[in-house]
């Protein structure tokens, strides 16, 4: 019985975690650096390139 | 002006080129130390004897170089270009920067070469510069992350991308690490120090050359590509998990060892999961790498493709090295040198390189010659390929060879074409880093810019949203704070104080009373050991492994290293273990080895210890004395324990079913050198030769004695008594059956027990033919004489049958002659009675007997020889 309860929990916990993971509010917020990064990377390159 | 503004953020410019500089600089040096240290496998007197440039010390300086010279002013180079790029913040200070430069190099890395190469030193992996050393090291690294880390916390964690986050992890990390590695193994004693130093071998790549190399790659892919990561949250998950399982890792490179089993399992599925998370980072970084071309155009983005590929491998091969199905064949092979090589001269050197090329082209007016760091990135390729591979089949060679019942000498012989390669493969690598340098400092200044237009990706940045603070991640300091402190705490708990708290409790139990410590001059020797690197291809743990119990005997247990501070386990066996070298060899045998080991043993590869001598193994110095008593020390604690240790420990161990493995060998010693009175021994009258007698004899025979068995081999001058004339005897064919299998003791003669039945009898027959002796047959008035005179003068000792069993016999070292078995020619007879036989308790005659009474006994003595039979 405790390992279909715990069995179960693991299962529930799994599915929320993949809702959230896929949720545009936490993907926003989860991938933001690596945007945020992108853009500081390649103004650095960019004002090295000015003229 | 060396300072210049080239963006929204300040760079450094000055400090990256330094560093790069100094990175350059130190791969140079570091690099022709190892290819030293290779060439010494197939020239072992490539250092003519020289201490400085003997190969245990090349080796430390060879390490160290690369991980603190090359890789840590790579990383801060790279640093310095990094961090104000992803904080958009400066560093906090320039005159910081130019003092951690000096600290750095001219206070920690080069002194650090100076004093290993000058004797100076800690037989640690990873951790060889002195501890005088490391407190510099320490104290830059403070500076480091003085410089470094404020800039992330002004910015706020909860944007921060993943590089900062390696960054900011891997200095606080090794801020932790670096101490606990280099100083707790020289506090604590024997297996908890091997603990510790096992804990800080793996952290040192996972904390410090890991993180560093991975916030490289997660810099440069998106920045170089001009797309951003696959996905932050992977990253991010690959970064917690990394920091988690790394430092659990630590105890897998002592398996099978005397650390406790929990320990040793915990490691064992720490690296299991580690492999896993790996997958995770290396499979975002491979799908960030989309769209970037098979081989991308931008030579650092292709620096650090191949790192990641190089990074999977290197984690794959690591989780299932650990496992001991695996372990237990290749662990101290040359499988391992290559698993390490993949992981800092591919991986992380790729990487390094990958960050340096990265930044450089970034650089206001520096060189860049593309085509020669694309020739630089082939080349290094190959090279590393190579060397990987050939090193990882030479691993394979290597430990089938130790698990068959084969000599160990097989194993070195085996070796020397994979060695050959492995120096081969140093042509492409050191071409690969010419041209690098060619890259950097050759060219068209601003030439790196162009590189970048040329080829850039899409550079198709998504317009970002304002950061909106979330609660969670406002707490994120205190979260990082309290995880990556107790992170590091957890796994020093686990794998360094609880091991250790259990391994006092069993030395408490087990240990002898009474132990017998090492003597000044012993202790002094352990020095000397341990200075030289004789760790390094020695190792001093008998694993609880069959194999190594039939090769070396008894399994090391926990109370015999006790006063080992630190540690001398090792960590790679080129030469044999010598946990129970004492009393193995005679005393001339091993100074005779240390000035020149390819005299006694000439497939040796071992480097010459010369300078410890006044120019003979006859004379050794106070060095040579000191070293050789200390080797004769090893195993003695627990000899002298005796059987009652044995019980006592047996005892005290209650029902550990691995632990009792340490009793398991039916001789403490069972090096196969070590002579042996007596005892069962395979009989070989039905084997048949191999045939290849002239060969075993060259390989193991003849630098004692000598090429035609007259006892005049190199090495012979300088044992005593003389390796024997195999020339002027008679031999019966069981006589020689036993000397091969037990040795002589009291004399420099080892045992044979390694090589197999048919080289035995192949080796037999070739000393059998070496002899010019003959029968022949006295008048029996000289028979009678000589007999009167033999009762008279020769039974104390050899008996009155001659068969070297008199009454006196039992208290001399050497055995007195059995002439029954053994029959000198005339000569010989006559020149032993005439001058003794020195090194024996045989007399010089000529002032007691006359020439012909000696002739007389002499052929008496001939006369009692029996071809065959025996006992």
């Amino acid at each position: 019985m405790i390992e279909l309860i715990v069995g179960s929990a693991i299962l529930l916990a799994g599915l929320y975690f993949a809702w959230w993971w896929r949720s545009p509010q936490f993907r926003e917020r989860i991938e933001r650096p690596k945007h945020e990064f992108l853009r500081q990377a390649q103004e650095f390159d960019d004002a090295g390139r000015r003229p | 002006m060396t300072v210049a503004r080239t963006s929204p953020v300040l760079v450094h410019a000055d400090l990256v080129r330094a560093h790069t500089i100094a990175a350059l600089a130190a791969l140079a040096i570091a690099a022709a130390f190892g290819i030293l240290v290779s060439l010494q496998f197939l020239y072992p007197d490539l250092s003519g004897g020289s201490l400085v440039f003997g190969w245990g010390r090349l080796r430390y300086a060879h390490t160290q170089g690369i991980m603190l010279g090359w890789l840590g002013n790579a990383f801060l180079a790279f640093m310095y270009h990094a961090v104000p790029v992803l904080t958009r913040r400066e560093v906090t200070s320039r005159a910081l920067g130019w003092w951690l430069f000096g600290l750095w190099n001219f206070v920690a890395v080069i002194p650090g070469w100076i004093l290993v190469l000058s004797g100076v030193s800690q037989p640690l992996e990873w951790a060889e510069f002195p501890l005088a050393i490391d407190a510099f090291i320490v104290l830059a690294l403070l500076l480091a992350a003085v410089q470094f880390l404020p800039g992330f916390f002004r910015a706020g964690l909860d944007s921060l991308y993943v590089s900062g986050w390696y960054i900011l992890g891997a200095l606080v990390f090794t801020l932790l690490a670096y101490p606990m590695g280099n100083v707790v193994p020289e506090v604590t004693g024997g297996a908890t120090s091997a603990a510790f130093s096992g804990l800080w071998i793996h952290d040192a790549v996972g904390l410090f050359v890991t993180p560093l190399a991975l916030a490289i790659l997660y810099y440069v892919i998106p920045a170089a590509s001009g797309r951003p990561i696959y996905s932050h949250f992977l990253s991010m998950l690959g970064f917690w998990g990394l920091f988690f399982f790394y430092p659990l890792n630590g105890t897998h490179h002592y398996v099978f060892s005397v650390i406790p089993m929990a320990a040793q399992l915990g490691a064992i599925a720490a690296s299991a999961v580690l492999g896993l998370i790996v997958v995770i980072v290396v499979t975002n970084l491979l799908l960030s790498l989309r769209g970037s071309g098979f081989i991308p155009r931008d030579p650092a983005l292709r620096f650090v493709a191949l790192s990641v590929v190089f990074y999977l491998i290197v984690s794959l091969q690591g989780a299932a090295q650990a496992q001991m199905a695996v372990n237990q064949s290749v662990h101290f092979s040359d499988w391992v040198v290559g698993h390490s090589h993949l992981a800092m001269l591919g991986f992380a050197t790729f990487a390094g390189i990958g960050g340096l090329v990265h930044a450089w082209q970034r650089l206001p007016d520096a060189r860049y010659d593309g085509r020669a760091i694309e020739w630089s990135f082939w080349l290094l390729s190959v090279g590393v390929t190579v060397m990987v591979v050939d090193l990882t089949i030479a691993g394979l060679v290597q430990g089938g060879l130790w698990q068959q019942a084969v000599p160990w000498l097989d194993s070195v012989r085996a070796s020397r074409p994979y060695w050959a390669v492995r120096s081969l493969s140093a042509l492409p690598i050191v071409a690969g880093f010419v041209l690098l340098g060619v890259g950097l400092f050759t060219g068209r200044r601003g030439a790196g810019a162009q590189a970048i237009k040329a080829t850039r990706g899409p550079g198709e940045v998504q317009p970002v949203a304002p950061a909106t603070r979330a609660r969670g991640l406002a707490m994120a300091y205190v979260v990082t704070g309290v995880a990556g402190v107790g992170f590091f705490a957890l796994s020093m708990c686990l794998l360094g104080w609880w091991p250790g708290k259990v391994i006092a409790t069993q030395v408490a139990a087990t240990s002898p009373p009474n132990l017998l410590q090492l003597t000044p001059d012993e202790q002094r020797g352990r020095l000397i050991y341990a200075r030289e690197g004789c760790a390094y291809c020695h190792t001093q743990q008998v694993r609880y492994l069959p194999d190594d119990i039939r090769r070396f005997g008894a399994p090391t247990l926990a109370w015999e290293i006790q006063f080992d501070r630190p540690h001398l386990w090792g960590t790679r066996r080129i030469g044999p273990d010598l946990s129970r070298e004492g009393g193995t060899r005679s005393l001339d045998w091993q100074y005779a080895h240390l000035f020149a080991p390819r005299s006694v043993v000439p497939q040796s590869v071992m480097p010459s210890y010369a300078a410890f001598f006044d120019g003979s193994p006859l004379q050794p110095t106070a060095e040579a004395r000191d070293l050789v008593a200390y080797l004769q020390s090893l195993g003695r604690a627990r000899e002298l324990a005796g059987p009652e240790g044995e019980q006592h420990a047996q005892g005290a161990l209650g029902h550990d079913h691995m632990a009792h493995m340490a009793f398991e060998s039916p001789v403490l010693n069972a090096h196969p050198a070590a002579p042996r009175a007596g005892g069962e021994r395979p009989s070989l009258a039905r084997v048949a030769s191999i045939g290849n007698g002239p060969q075993l004899w060259r390989e193991n025979c003849a630098g004692c004695h000598g090429a035609g068995g007259a006892g005049d081999g190199p090495a012979a001058a300088w044992l005593t008594p003389r390796p024997g004339d195999l020339t002027a005897h008679s031999y019966q064919r069981d006589y020689l059956e036993r000397v091969l299998w037990e040795g002589r003791q009291g004399t420099a003669m080892p045992a044979w027990r390694d090589q197999p039945p048919a080289s035995l009898v192949a080796l037999m027959a070739a000393v059998r033919r070496f002899s010019v002796d003959a029968a022949t047959v006295p008048d029996g008035a000289t028979l009678q004489r000589g007999a009167v005179i033999y009762a008279n003068h020769c039974v104390q000792c050899h008996g009155t049958s001659g068969r070297g069993d008199g009454f006196a016999a039992s208290s001399f070292k050497v055995a007195p002659v059995d002439f029954t078995v053994r029959r000198p020619t005339l000569a010989q007879g006559m020149s032993a009675m005439v001058n003794g036989v020195p090194g024996t308790s045989m007399a010089p005659w000529g002032d007691r007997l006359d020439d012909v009474q000696m002739r007389a006994v002499v052929e008496y003595v001939r006369n009692l020889f029996r071809e065959a039979g025996g006992d």
